[in-house]
């Protein structure tokens, strides 16, 4: 379990996080939704020890973050994370030598699955390439938790909907997800949790399932709800 | 230690391309730079032999051809300095290109397993063997142009020097390659001493932004104060205060002071404050 609580962080007097707390669990996918500016970034930075934060505190399965946490947890941000002059070949090699829990096979099959070759130069792939890439390089690493930043963001329809498929397949099956994301609707069937932030706080966090079954609503239903407010 | 090993070996080779031109750059200036001067020279005896000069005249006219003499040449100094501040901008240009424009390799680099203090000490000693690379290559080129000049001008016309003679006869030379191993030795923490101040400054900017960017200016200059305070001291007393061995003595303190206190901040910016 990813526990987030009481996180403060300010960019100086901007204060990005006021207090943010919330939970997810291993085997669900825990999305974060707020508009441009409310801090979902800045979360996903701060469980990662990527970014300080003044206040709180961040426990993975129950234990503060260290070295050994990102043989469990990753990251996938919204730009990729390796040498653009690298192939992709190259990529593995390094994910290959520094991570005990990089997983060989599974980049192999991810790699047929979105369709690339491993000689292909990152700098002279498209857009929703790199995307896919860089989701590879999560995907083939055996974690517990994955951290996802805007995984559709600015990729056309087809890579949407490739990137979509890995989160119904047994690449995520029985892992933590948190997930950000503007896309609401391509996912909104496939996400257990939601977290609705606002301004640095979380206005409110539901399970989608409860609210389809108990309100008859759905997730975007509720994003109206609380942000027409 | 094995994650620290692969990441030198792959920050090295990051480098390895610039490293290779800059290389390249020093040897053809400088070689090319000793053998047209060489061949100009022999040209201008040969001149005034043919005109039936005698040698020993012509040696009192034109001088005889020696290496040191052209160690200050800009063919000699350029490349040398050039590729000195180089190394001083990659110090610089290490951190910044993993951080600046479309590269995020820096999400990458602070997420890998192992501690994140393996990637600063990867990227100094990156720096400190590509300068001790650049002083050895030194070395060779000198030892190449002194071959040189002993086959293009003939023996009467040239001082012939040894490769030590000549880098004892250029200052900046001098302090690459000092005459005893202790100084060798001072020479090198001091230049460790230097890279490390320089990263402590980069990764409170890096911390800290546009403040941390005050912060390491003011940070590298206290450093430096410290460092130095045994020489202040003695210079605002205005009379020798220290023995020299007591001077030595206090600048290797100040020295190790300001080396494991930025080496201890470093790994707290790094662990704590660092931001992606």
């Amino acid at each position: 379990m990813i526990d987030v609580k009481h996180v403060k962080k300010s960019y100086g007097r901007k204060r990005v996080l006021k207090d943010i707390s919330f939970t997810a669990e291993k085997g669900e996918i825990t999305c974060l939704v707020g508009v441009n500016g409310s801090g979902k970034t800045t979360i996903l930075n701060a469980i990662m020890n990527l970014t300080p934060i003044q206040e709180g505190n961040i426990l993975i399965d129950g234990k503060q973050l260290t070295k050994e946490t990102y043989e469990r947890m990753t990251y996938i941000p919204d730009t990729i994370t390796m040498l653009p002059s690298m192939k992709i070949q190259d990529a593995f090699a390094f994910m290959k030598e520094h991570y005990h829990a990089w997983n060989e096979k599974r980049a192999t099959e991810l790699l047929s699955f979105f369709k690339l070759e491993k000689e292909e130069k990152i700098q002279s792939l498209s857009k929703g390439n790199k995307a896919k890439v860089n989701m590879l390089l999560g995907l083939a690493l055996d974690v517990d938790y994955i951290l996802m930043d805007e995984p559709f963001s600015g990729i056309d329809i087809f890579s949407r909907e490739q990137i979509t498929d890995v989160f119904t397949s047994h690449l995520i099956a029985d892992r933590g997800v948190i997930i950000t994301t503007h896309e609401i609707q391509d996912i909104e069937h496939l996400i257990d949790q939601v977290v609705l932030l606002d301004e640095g706080v979380v206005v409110r966090q539901f399970y989608a399932e409860n609210v389809r079954e108990e309100e008859g609503k759905s997730i975007v239903d509720v994003m109206r709800e609380v942000y027409r407010q | 230690m094995k994650s620290f090993i692969k990441l030198l070996n792959f920050e090295f080779n990051r480098f390895f391309k610039l490293y290779v031109t800059l290389f390249i750059f020093m040897f053809v200036v400088q070689v090319g730079g000793i053998v047209i001067s060489a061949l100009s020279y022999n040209r201008t005896v040969n001149n005034h032999l043919a005109e039936g000069i005698a040698e020993s005249s012509v040696i009192e006219a034109v001088g005889m051809f020696s290496l040191a003499g052209h160690m200050y040449h800009l063919y000699f100094v350029g490349p040398l300095f050039l590729s000195l501040i180089g190394i001083l901008f990659y110090t610089f240009f290490i951190w910044y290109r993993d951080w600046l424009g479309k590269n995020t390799f820096i999400y990458r680099l602070l997420t890998l397993p192992s501690s994140r203090m393996n990637v600063y000490f990867s990227k100094l000693l990156t720096i400190f063997l590509t300068g001790l690379g650049v002083a050895a290559f030194q070395l060779i080129i000198i030892f190449l142009q002194n071959q040189l000049v002993h086959l293009i001008v003939p023996d009467v016309f040239r001082v012939d020097l040894s490769t030590v003679y000549v880098t004892r006869h250029f200052s900046l030379l001098l302090t690459m390659f000092p005459v005893n191993v202790s100084e060798f030795i001072s020479y090198q923490l001091l230049s460790i001493l230097f890279i490390v101040v320089i990263f402590t400054a980069i990764l409170l900017e890096r911390s800290y932004r546009l403040i941390g960017l005050v912060y390491g200016v003011v940070y590298a200059f206290v450093m430096f104060l410290i460092f130095l305070s045994p020489t202040i001291v003695q210079f605002i007393l205005g009379y020798e205060y220290f023995y020299p061995s007591e001077l030595v003595m206090l600048l290797v303190v100040t020295g190790v002071i300001v080396l494991v206190s930025s080496l201890l901040f470093s790994r707290y910016l790094m662990n704590k404050k660092v931001t992606v």
